[in-house]
């Protein structure tokens, strides 16, 4: 696949730049993955792989309600069963956190609306498949028929499935202890609309009323899932001193460590976790799961314990991303000119709070400069699986319906989509719905992009298949970047060769990257860099892998680190050379005297030197805690072809263009544009659980649960455009979020093209499509839903920075 | 029931692997006898991460009995490449870029392997569907599908 790099004319500003760098040699090179060997022999470890001699299985069983008070659990037969070695419950938690902390815990702790505290269903079920008793066995097996054995007795209650139902007022809470969080203040009540973001600025009524046109429309979406392959894995051992060892398929060690020393009520230094290769996380891995359930049953067998997910639990009972209902209006002058805009979206969050409203509001309408908005964001339960992060949180569904409005206005407006979207886009200083300006971004770069390229500019070919229907269209998107704090260090090795040691998770191949700025600011070969990601006991602090926010954070401590290692190597080579050591010149690896340019040292002999004179090895630090965020945006043009008989769509064509500021691996960040852009097609075309009306999931398989095929997917040209972030190293920005958030807009925008049928309902494929053929306004309008009145009767103000709110892990 | 052992060829060495009737493939590869390349994705046969070659054919090894393997040759990941050197699949996987995480890259392999050996030269639709029924959620199969291309070419 071709790629296009697009110069933007703009200089690079290197921060901390050494002047005596030369011209670069591995940035923005295409090395083979430094990890690839390991994962092409199989010999990578992931989550389940690793095993601990004497290791017992836990298996866990789900709520057989979407909702239901336990009146009981009788364990005695399970427990009874040769080879099983503990079966426990919600009720069992407090005492043995309290043996564990040697500290009392009250029972209320446990029972709190948090999915992250109840690791187990306790007097109360609030989804389908909610764990509810864990057994370990000395086999998987045994374990299984454990679980058989438990009895629970349960008083059904009533489900609610409809998060416009579920936020009326007269709907009874899911939970006594969730009270409506909004910028203002907390409710005095408990609700089940978990929080309201509001966002607004401007005289929104009078601007939509001065609008020449207006466009109102309603869309919904689907609960889907992050569809990592791997399922959820941990293995944890304790010890008689104390500790607990955890080996874990996780985004953040560091993360798992705080957030697993918190529910035990230990300090951190009794927690040890290892994070194993992550065979997809998507944010989905960034939330624990497992480790609290495996580490009380390593304390209460002795044991070490490994649980593992089967495909049916990850699909019915870890964290998928929020279905949306929303409601868009847009206005703008005769020329195109956006002037106002006004938006609610729904988010069915299941049923514990958690969301990331904010991100998802930035994401809908930051692409645009509109002078008069009011957006309101509703976090809402229901009966469902809590969910969590998925990839750009919230940003995918918000911008499919916004994109979706934007392609409507233009069809009003007789205007081309491209040029109605440049006329708006957003620019370095204006400010995105957060009212946080803009530093450095290139959107109109990438819209320019498309816009001049020959799948936009040529005329659409006739389609591949007779009575099939071919169409295009355009969505853009946007990620706010992520930031947090980095450590790296860099040892170097008396060979010359350098080792950079990382407690950040690898997802995808950040590992090559962090190579490739060691070897680039070291100007030593990548082929002497190595990566070490070392667990919570060796590495120093980072935090979780999520929100694009690596190469750019990670970046800047390894080069940094880079950096701090030069310098003092060019100060233990001063020593050698007897010079000051700013008259030491250092360059390709090589160091000598200004004065006497002759005598010449290699970083080996540097390094070999420092070892044996008592001056000790040289190891580099680099340390970032405080960076600008580094917004990216990305246009996608995406081409269709429609069967106006099934609904079916073929995906034929894609053209993504996306500012990464720099690309450190041009096939790496490809990889990320690809395999985010087929994500967002999945989502956009097949993808979305179906639950039946008490609440179970009836697709809790790979078979049902469709997500695309190399047979579906269709070729993804990626056109890297490189408008340099203000901050981080080389001007890179994260790229791993934005490429999901345009392409469901697109999709619909290219069926809609395609057969004229606007549809405001995903999964699109198949029925949707017939029933928007069907209808004769076709989209052109649809009937507003109002949420209702909400009467919050707030209590106490919080100061919060909306920005702050942003913290998700993605 | 009790268990029982199974005879088979497993990357070129005899394996006598002591096993419950009801386990499957996957299951006695990984915990059995520790090779832990096969991965599990679903348990169902519809991700494609355990693909192995049995008798030389792709199979998903959580579909396949332990005890069915009986007197049969079966090749993992950990026996593709010989001798420390990879095999051209393997080597243009990580030249290419064609494996992110690298959960489905077993299979993924194993099943390009497969096709390679009885095609040597296949269309990008063959490449296709050749790998249609290995799930990959990270790359967009884009660079795994060039990966393919190249191994061909490369073994030509």
């Amino acid at each position: 696949m071709t790629t296009t790099q697009i110069p933007t004319g703009i200089p690079t500003r290197t921060p901390e730049a050494d002047v005596t760098v030369p011209t670069r040699t591995v940035i923005g090179q295409r090395v083979p993955k430094i990890e690839g060997t390991e994962k092409v022999t199989g010999k990578a470890q992931y989550g389940a792989d690793t095993s601990r001699p004497n290791m017992l299985w836990a298996r866990f069983l789900g709520s057989a309600h979407a909702h239901a008070r336990i009146v009981s659990i009788d364990t005695a037969a399970a427990r009874a069963l040769p080879g099983v070695h503990a079966v426990v419950t919600g009720a069992d938690l407090p005492g043995i956190v309290a043996r564990i902390s040697e500290t009392a815990a009250a029972p209320e702790e446990f029972d709190v609306p948090s999915r992250g505290k109840r690791i187990l269903a306790w007097r109360k079920a609030v989804f389908h498949h909610e764990p509810v008793a864990v057994a370990a066995a000395i086999s998987p097996t045994i374990a299984e028929e454990a679980l058989a054995l438990i009895t629970v007795e349960y008083e059904p209650l009533p489900v609610v499935l409809d998060p416009e139902v579920s936020m009326r007022r007269e709907a009874t809470p899911i939970h006594d202890g969730v009270f409506t969080e909004t910028f203002a203040g907390k409710a005095r009540t408990p609700s089940n609309v978990a929080k309201v973001t509001e966002m607004s600025k401007g005289d929104v009524d009078a601007a939509l009323a001065s609008a020449d046109v207006r466009i109102a429309a309603s869309f919904r979406t689907a609960m889907v899932h992050q569809g990592y392959i791997e399922p959820q894995a941990c293995l944890a051992e304790y010890a008689p001193d104390g500790r607990f060892s955890i080996w874990t398929s996780t985004q953040g060690s560091f993360g798992v460590r705080s957030g697993l020393a918190g529910f035990l009520k230990v300090p951190p230094r009794r927690v040890r976790v290892t994070a194993s290769e992550v065979g997809g996380g998507f944010g989905a891995k960034g939330a624990m799961t497992l480790e609290p359930i495996c580490a009380v049953l390593a304390y209460v067998t002795g044991r070490p314990v490994k649980m593992q997910l089967s495909r049916s639990d990850v699909l019915r009972a870890t964290r998928p991303a929020p279905d949306t209902s929303m409601h868009v209006e847009v206005g703008a002058r005769r020329d195109g000119t956006l002037v106002a805009a006004r938006a609610h979206f729904v988010w069915d969050v299941g049923a514990y709070p958690g969301g990331g409203s904010v991100g998802g509001i930035n994401c809908s309408f930051g692409s645009y400069a509109i002078q008069d908005y009011h957006y309101v964001g509703y976090d809402v339960l229901t009966n469902r699986p809590s969910t969590g992060a998925y990839r750009a949180p919230n940003g995918p569904q918000g911008a499919y319906g916004v994109e979706s409005a934007l392609d409507m206005l233009a069809d009003e407006l007789g205007m081309s989509p491209v040029a109605l979207r440049l006329k708006n886009a957003v620019a370095e200083g204006d400010r995105n719905p957060s009212d946080v300006p803009y530093p450095r971004i290139g959107l109109k770069e990438t819209l320019n992009a498309i816009a001049s390229h020959p799948a936009w500019t040529s005329p659409k070919s006739p389609p591949s298949r007779e009575g099939w229907l071919r169409g295009r269209g355009v969505g853009c998107g946007l990620w706010g970047g992520g930031v947090g704090t980095s450590t790296a260090h860099i040892n170097i090795n008396e060979d010359g060769s350098a080792v950079v040691v990382t407690g950040a998770v690898d997802l995808a191949g950040t590992r090559t990257t962090m190579a490739q700025i060691a070897a680039e600011e070291l100007q030593i070969p990548y082929e002497r860099v190595q990566v070490v990601q070392a667990d919570t006991d060796v590495a120093p602090f980072s935090n979780p892998t999520g929100g694009s926010r690596i190469t750019y954070s990670l970046g800047t401590a390894v080069y940094r680190a880079a950096i701090d290692a030069r310098t003092q190597l060019r100060q233990r080579a001063a020593t050698v050379l007897r010079c000051p050591p700013d008259d030491v010149e250092y360059r390709g690896g090589e160091l000598w005297s200004t004065l006497a340019p002759a005598h010449r040292l290699t970083i080996g002999q540097v390094a070999r030197g420092s070892s044996g004179s008592g001056q000790g090895p040289v190891v580099g630090t680099g340390e970032v805690t405080h960076l600008l965020r580094a917004p990216a945006f990305a246009t996608q043009l995406v081409e269709v072809e429609v069967d106006p008989e099934t609904g079916a769509v073929v995906v034929t064509n894609v053209v993504a263009a996306q500012d990464v500021g720099k690309a450190i691996n041009p096939t790496a960040v490809e990889g990320q544009i690809q395999g985010g852009v087929v994500q967002g097609l999945g989502w956009a075309l097949t993808e979305g659980f179906v639950y039946d009306n008490e609440g179970r999931l009836r697709n809790p398989g790979l078979l049902d649960y469709r997500m695309p095929t190399a047979l579906d997917a269709p070729n993804v040209e990626c056109l890297l455009v490189e408008v340099p972030a203000v901050d981080g190293p080389y001007g890179v920005r994260g790229v791993g979020e934005v490429p999901i958030v345009p392409t469901l807009g697109a999709v619909a925008n290219a069926v809609y093209d395609a057969c004229g049928a606007r549809v405001t309902t995903l999964p699109i494929s198949g029925e949707p499509i017939l029933t928007a053929l069907a209808d004769p306004a076709r989209g052109k309008s649809s009937v507003a839903w109002t949420p209702p009145a909400l009467s919050l009767d707030i209590d106490v103000v919080i100061e919060e920075e909306v920005e702050e709110q942003e913290e998700v892990i993605e | 029931m009790p268990r029982m052992i199974v005879n088979a060829r497993i990357n070129g060495e005899e394996h006598e692997l002591f096993t419950d009737p009801h386990r499957t493939l996957l299951e006695a590869l990984r915990d059995t006898i520790g090779l832990t390349g096969t991965k599990e994705g679903c348990g169902t046969g519809d991700c494609g991460a355990c693909t192995v070659l049995l008798d030389g054919s792709p199979v998903n090894a959580c579909l396949v009995l332990a005890p069915e393997v009986e007197g049969k040759e079966v090749i993992t990941i950990e026996g593709i490449a010989t001798d420390n050197t990879l095999h051209p699949v393997q080597e243009a996987f990580v030249n290419e870029g064609g494996l992110q995480c690298g959960i489905c890259t077993p299979g993924m392999v194993l099943s390009a392997v497969a096709l390679l050996d009885r095609n040597p030269t296949p269309t990008e639709t063959e490449i296709r569907y050749a790998i249609a029924g290995n799930l990959c959620r990270c790359t967009g199969y884009d660079k795994i599908v060039r990966a393919i291309e190249v191994a061909a070419e490369a073994s030509r």
